[in-house]
């Protein structure tokens, strides 16, 4: 009893969505057979291990035949080989490009080359998700960064239009090859408390606010690399920390409109200029590569810590920091209230985001 | 010059990349036809080139244009070296010679090689002018149609049928030429691709010259084949129904056959008398020369028909149908020993059949190729007639005189000609060929339907079948005429079970029918039908030669006969009677023979009910056996009551009738019994003859069936238990799914319009050396029993379902390895309605029809013989049939034990059917009508509806057209408006990195997806949208995992058809057009 040779080809290509998860997933022929009868697809339909075996097998050929489409998406749509429906056709994409959210955390601000894949099977062990899923998502990160590299115009739009992704996963992208990029710390201890998603929100705040995009938007790279002349523009803000009127003035003008408001007043007034060094700081270092790698780090480490430990709510913050926003506009001395909002809008935002346990 | 083929190279996309270092291609593209050939220029470093050429004229004769396919190589231009090939397009032009197929051909086609596949597409544009051509020697036969739909196409109608039209020609083959040796496989496979293209050109020509001499127009149910026969050559045969065929204005066209799958109840109308009304009393005229089914055909025959075909000494042999008489060899001469039964035959000539005989006599061979008919074409059936021969190859010596191999099918044909003479027929429809070739012994095997036609359709001048198919319905003996028997009953050609026929009551109808056509639409069934396999392997011992055809030969009877009585035994098993579709394919190996019997089988309401199936012991007094014997008894008996529930096959259900009426009927029949030729008193002697001789359980299970008749299987050794066990291990279809082998599923009519059409291929090794027949039986079984099965987990998502057009093909490609691919359709159908329909039907038939019933029973029994086929059509129906059943069963019991007690009868009979006609004439009528009006509306819009599909599809960007594929001549939900062409491709793939291509079944997964593409793209490019009647005829695959290298040959064929979405017409008559392109234009663009 051995069957040599076992195909079924439809007109219309059949898939069947659960298989192809666990084609995404990594899962061998065998195992996939063996979760798809503990799944109850035999009871259901009265068929055999053998009938499942041959089924699961036609189907893998028929994804990895397919997985040389899926890595230029535009090309299914107009390939002759396979008769796919659009919306089929939509969801095999999406699902290929779709990632577990265990893994990039893993690989988030890292530089996508070679030695990145290698470590792989470590990263495999540690989410436990399988090795060949981890290289596909790695392959599909790396992918899609070379192919927007090139191009003008929107990040976002570039993805979408060039993979034919959901605006959803077209800005999870976009945050991946933006962090890529800037090679964002995400790995340290510290920072193990944040989701993928919130880094994700932050990019997409970074993106619009701070890259050259946000001013120019028929460069190349307008929206991985973050705009340097705003970069530049940071330093003067350390005139906020370093004149002492100006930092008293600010000081008291928050604290009178925090006054009677939270019950963390007595921390905010003590922590202001602690608070506020550590925000202007930043800002003013962001011109070193260096830093800006260490910029969620920073602000965890200066801000969103020591507000943490003063038990401050989530509310408390985002009184906070509107008042810490809004006082400095009244400062009379201090001239660069445009740099500012642009800075704060991004550094409020990402905080509310990444202000959790 | 009579022809002008024009070419354009627009671009290509997704191109391989050919240059390594830069990761690009310099691509140009050479045109070739003939021996003339064009090149492009060449567009560098690009993988998505725009050549955007000039106009590539090429000046030719048609009879080239005909045979020759264009030819499109794409390459990569090298300075240093030789410009590597990417790939090529082979693009058949045939359908741009008939001006009412494609105008242009224009689409992206697949660029394939036959190492690495496809690579990469090529937009292309070809045009062709043609010139009048008033050379009455021509040699070539443009214009002439060809569809491989095996049914009159639907926006045609059949003038005029013409016959039989065959031609075959051989070469010898590319792969076994000396130059072989030392060229590439790459331009090997070049060579054999082209030269098959090349010689499927020069016979469509040739059979198109033939069909203008028969003053035709086309080539209805073309059926081409290829015989490798290695070493001694190549072949490429074809058959094909010559037709003078008339195109209906387009807006109507479809409604002509649409009855195929009506989407009215078929009840509904029931009690309409069959329009004779009808919108066109013109036709009245024609039907005195029609004669109506009662007289004429009865009349005896004057010589002796008693059954000579089958000579004494061959106590095995089958029935007329078999072919024993041939199985001679035929070695180095060509001279096959004759079919005997064919001379003896021959004197046969009936009376009283002038016109038939005399319109079908003057053809050499009365055959066709349909498999379903123009209304009131089919008068009679006879039975399934097959012949077989074993011949032995031996090397084609002279190509252009390819007398042997005519000769040898021309033998085959005259004793299918006489086999059907012997069932008192005068014509063989469903005819088709085939063979199987191992090594140099070659099997050739014909079967078709012996059948009386009605000759209007043969006779010119005197044909309008399309607008007035109604007429002929009138005179015709309603639905059931067809299972009526066309030989004389007092001279049967074998001894079958007559009895009246339940639904007129007025003819001979045999108790089982058996035929390779479909199911006529008319007919009325019982219950839902079933695809019915039977399965057989035969181990035979190696050998060469003549030894090894003797072999053979011998072997051939013992298989058919086994087949049969699987087939039959089967049968009884599902509670049918009948058997549309059957097709037996029978394969030979070096060490052993296959057998594959496909069929629908149904329960034909017009034909008795059949008896269930008992178990004997040979040796009574074994107590243990005894018992053995009842448990399987009960099985059986199980098996039959659950496949009824399961079939809906319940006719008892009707026996709770107005008493009256039952009284009336029976007295009719009583009448009609002692009337009848066949005196009731025999019956019963025989009926107790055999009583005696079964055993005592032969009550019990009577009276577990209800029924008095019985097929008796007597279990005498293990052989006939493992018989029994593979009988009941067949596993039905699970909830949801049906299967049948048939364009539609009887019993099924309300479709929706899912469709998916697949092709499966398992190939089964067997390890062991030392099998039995029982263990290779079992085996065979399971490998058929496993891919229906995975058909249906497969396609779980379609259910409520049915698989149509199950198509089995079995190979032998090497010692212990068996091959079995399969082509079908599966198509969703509404699960509501079809529930409906069971309850439906006898319900308003029996509540309508009761009534007329009730008028009618004196009548009938005071001159039964003088009530008009109309008449008899109203009293028909479900109600009487089932008034029958008492009596019927009785006579059947005896048929059933009589045959038991002697197998050969058994095996001699060939079945037959019935419909019930009235039921559906009379909605066809409507339909028929109804298309009349509908053309009135929508004829202008014929051409433009086309172009409209056409500019959508490429406004339509990037997104590639869809194309469906169905091996049926329709799709369900569609009406086809314009036929492009046929279609029939050749591809050879071959792999030196089976490893790396996921081993045999990923490099044939590959294969058989792009030739679906390749197929979908020229279907495409002809600006269809559809291709009907696929079927993969070729399916060679060879491999040799250890040097990690395969070959595979497909070759496929299909009619091209542009159709549209089916919109309810009564409702929106005016707009329709509007809707139909809208809709097509949307179907296009997904």
């Amino acid at each position: 009893m051995a069957v040599e040779l076992d195909v079924f080809v439809g007109n219309t290509t059949i898939m069947d969505e659960e298989v192809y998860q666990l084609w995404l997933d990594g899962y061998t022929v065998n195992d996939a057979v063996k979760v798809r009868m503990e799944g109850g697809v035999l009871e259901e339909f009265e068929a055999s291990a053998d009938v499942l075996l041959s089924d699961t097998m036609d189907q893998y050929r028929t994804f990895q035949m397919c997985e040389r489409l899926l890595h230029s998406p535009a090309k299914l749509a107009n390939q002759l080989l396979f008769q796919i429906p659009p919306h089929r056709q939509a969801i095999l994409i999406e699902r290929y490009y779709a990632f577990d959210d265990a893994f990039v955390r893993e690989v988030l601000g890292k530089k996508l080359s070679k030695g990145t894949k290698k470590d792989l099977d470590d990263i495999s062990a540690k989410t436990s998700v399988t090795l060949k899923s981890c290289r596909r998502q790695f392959d599909n990160f790396k992918r899609v960064f070379k192919v927007v590299e090139e191009l003008k115009g929107p990040l976002v739009e570039n993805i979408r239009q060039h993979f034919l992704l959901s605006d959803k996963l077209a800005r999870d992208y976009a945050a991946i090859v933006f962090f890529a990029n800037n090679r964002f710390e995400t790995g340290k201890r510290k920072l193990q408390y944040l989701t993928f998603q919130d880094f994700a929100f932050c990019a997409g705040q970074l993106i619009n606010s701070w890259t050259i995009g946000a001013v120019d938007n028929m460069v190349e790279d307008m929206d991985v690399d973050l705009d340097k002349e705003f970069l530049q523009e940071l330093k003067e803000l350390k005139i906020l920390i370093t004149d002492k009127d100006l930092l008293d003035q600010h000081k008291s003008l928050v604290c009178t409109a925090l006054r009677g408001k939270t019950k963390a007043f007595n921390e905010m007034e003590a922590n202001f200029k602690n608070l506020s060094r550590g925000l202007v700081n930043i800002a003013a270092k962001l011109t070193n590569t260096k830093d800006v790698r260490d910029f969620f780090i920073d602000l965890v480490e200066k801000f969103i810590e020591p507000c943490r430990s003063d038990r401050w709510t989530a509310s408390d913050m985002r009184l906070y920091l509107t008042h810490y926003t809004n006082s400095a506009h009244i400062l009379d001395t201090f001239k660069h209230q445009v740099v500012w909002d642009r800075y704060m809008g991004v550094i409020k935002s990402c905080i509310f985001k990444m202000y959790h346990d | 010059m009579p022809g002008k083929l024009k070419a354009k190279i627009v671009a290509g996309r997704h191109l391989p990349v050919m240059d390594r270092a830069s990761d690009l291609t310099d691509a140009f593209v050479e045109v070739k036809f003939g021996n003339t050939t064009f090149k492009t220029d060449v567009c560098p470093k690009s993988l998505n080139p725009q050549w955007n050429s000039e106009w590539f004229k090429f000046e030719v004769d048609d009879e080239d244009l005909q045979d020759e396919p264009l030819q499109i190589t794409v390459l990569d231009h090298d300075t240093y070296s030789a410009n590597d090939a990417i790939g090529k397009v082979y693009i058949d032009i045939d359908p741009l010679l008939c001006s009412e197929a494609a105008s242009v051909i224009s689409g992206w086609f697949p660029i394939y090689d036959t190492i690495h596949g496809i690579r990469g597409e090529i937009n292309v544009l070809v045009k062709v002018e043609l010139f009048n051509d008033l050379n009455r020697f021509r040699q070539s036969s443009c214009g002439v149609k060809f569809f491989c739909t095996t049914s009159i196409p639907r926006c045609y109608r059949a003038a005029m049928v013409h016959g039989f039209v065959e031609e075959l020609v051989v070469n010898e083959d590319p792969e076994y030429q000396w130059i072989d040796r030392i060229r590439t496989p790459r331009a090997s496979n070049e060579a054999r691709q082209r030269l098959i293209s090349l010689m499927s050109g020069e016979l469509q020509r040739k059979i198109g010259l033939k069909v203008l001499e028969m003053g035709g127009n086309a080539v209805v149910g073309y059926l081409q084949c290829f015989d490798l026969e290695g070493e001694s050559g190549l072949v490429v045969r074809a058959i094909g129904t010559a037709c003078t065929l008339d195109k209906l204005s387009s807006g109507s066209a479809p409604n002509t056959n649409t009855h195929v799958h009506p989407n009215t109840a078929p009840a509904s109308n029931a009690c309409n008398s069959p329009s004779k009304d009808g919108k066109e009393p013109v036709f009245g005229e024609d039907l005195p020369s029609f004669s109506g089914p009662p007289t004429p055909f009865r009349a005896l025959p004057t010589s002796s028909s008693s059954p000579p075909p089958f000579s004494p000494s061959k106590p095995c042999s089958r029935q007329s149908s078999s072919s024993d008489t041939d199985l001679s060899l035929t070695p180095k001469t060509g001279m096959g020993s004759g079919g005997s039964a064919g001379k003896e035959a021959g004197p046969l000539k009936t009376l009283l059949r002038q016109q038939t005989q005399t319109a079908l006599e003057q053809r050499e061979f009365p055959f066709f190729t349909l498999t379903s008919f123009p209304p009131g074409f089919l008068v009679h059936v006879g039975g399934v007639v097959s012949a077989r021969s074993v011949k032995l190859l031996d090397r084609i010596h002279n190509p252009d005189e390819p007398e042997t191999r005519d000769a040898w099918w021309e033998e085959i044909r005259q004793e299918i000609k006489s086999h059907a003479k012997a069932l008192g027929c005068h014509a063989v429809v469903g005819y088709s060929e085939s063979t199987s070739i191992c090594e140099e012994v070659c099997i050739l095997s014909a079967s078709g339907t012996a059948a009386i036609l009605n000759p209007r359709y043969m006779r010119e001048g005197c044909l309008d079948i399309g607008s007035t198919d109604h007429r002929f319905e009138e005179p015709s003996p309603p639905s059931c005429g067809f299972c009526h028997i066309p030989y004389d009953e007092l001279n049967m050609p074998f001894p079958a079970q007559l009895t009246y026929c339940y639904h007129c009551r007025r003819q001979k109808v045999p108790d089982v029918l058996f035929t390779t056509i479909d199911m006529p639409p008319e007919a009325a069934v019982t219950g839902k039908g079933c695809l019915i396999q039977a399965r057989l392997c035969r181990l035979k011992k190696k050998a060469q030669g003549e030894v090894n055809a003797t072999a053979i030969s011998n072997l051939l009877p013992f298989m058919e006969y086994e087949l049969h009585t699987q087939l039959m035994n089967k049968l009884k098993l599902r509670s049918m009677n009948a058997l549309f579709g059957l097709h037996i394919q029978i394969s030979v190996g070096e060490n052993m023979l296959l057998g594959l019997a496909s069929a629908t089988g149904v329960y034909l309401t017009a034909l008795p009910a059949p008896g269930g199936i008992q178990i004997a012991g040979k040796t009574p007094g074994d107590l243990s056996n005894e018992h053995h014997i009842l448990t399987i008894q009960k099985r059986i008996n199980d098996t039959i009551t659950k496949n009824k529930e399961l079939y809906q096959i319940n006719p008892p259900k009707l026996f709770a009738l107005d008493p009256e009426v039952f009284g009336g009927i029976n007295m009719e029949l009583t009448e009609e019994v002692v009337g009848s030729p066949i005196p009731e008193p025999r019956q019963r002697s025989r009926l107790f003859r055999s009583h005696s001789e079964s055993s005592d359980e032969l009550s019990e299970l009577d009276l577990s069936h209800g029924k008095k008749d019985a097929f008796v299987l007597e279990i005498d050794d293990t052989d006939a238990v493992e018989d029994i066990h593979s009988l009941l291990t067949d596993a039905p279809p699970p909830t949801g799914f049906y299967s049948c082998n048939t364009e539609i599923m009887p019993g099924i009519y309300n479709w929706t319009t899912g469709v998916q059409m697949f092709t499966s291929v398992r190939v089964f090794r067997l390890s062991n050396a030392n099998l039995t027949n029982q263990g290779l039986n079992k085996i065979f079984t399971d490998l058929c029993e496993n891919l229906l099965k995975s058909f249906y987990f497969k396609l779980r998502s379609m259910i409520p379902c049915c698989l149509c057009h199950l198509n089995f093909t079995v190979a032998v490609p090497e010692e212990e390895l068996i091959q079995v691919a399969v082509t079908a359709v599966a198509m969703t159908f509404d699960k509501d309605q079809t529930q409906e329909k069971p309850a439906d039907k006898p319900v308003t038939k029996g509540c309508s029809e009761t009534e007329e019933q009730l008028q009618f029973p004196l009548e009938l029994c005071a001159d039964s013989s003088s009530i008009t086929t109309q008449t008899s059509s109203k009293i028909s129906g479900v109600p009487e049939s089932t008034n029958v059943s008492p009596r019927a069963a009785s006579v059947d019991y005896g048929s059933f034990a009589d045959r038991c007690s002697t197998w050969l009868e058994l095996l001699r009979l060939k079945a037959h059917t019935i419909r019930r006609g009235s039921v559906k004439t009379s909605r066809r009528t409507q339909s028929l009508a109804h298309s009349v009006s509908s053309l009135e509306r929508s004829s202008p819009l014929p051409e433009g509806r086309s172009r409209s599909l056409r500019s959508n599809r490429s406004f339509g960007g990037s997104s590639v057209p869809v194309v469906k594929m169905t091996p049926l001549s329709f799709l369900p939900g569609t009406r086809i408006i314009k036929y492009l062409g046929i279609i029939n491709m050749f591809f050879i793939r071959e792999t030196t990195s089976l490893r790396e291509e996921g081993g045999v079944s990923g490099f044939l997964h590959s294969f058989i997806a792009e030739v679906f593409a390749m197929v979908r793209a020229h279907v495409a490019a002809l600006g269809g949208n559809a291709v009907v009647s696929y079927s993969m005829k070729e399916c060679v695959l060879m491999e040799n995992p250890n040097k990690n290298q395969a070959q595979c040959l497909i070759n496929v064929s299909g009619d091209a058809v542009i159709c549209v979405i089916e919109t309810d017409q009564e409702s929106m008559p005016s707009t329709i057009n509007v809707v139909q392109t809208c809709s097509s234009g949307a179907d296009g663009a997904t």
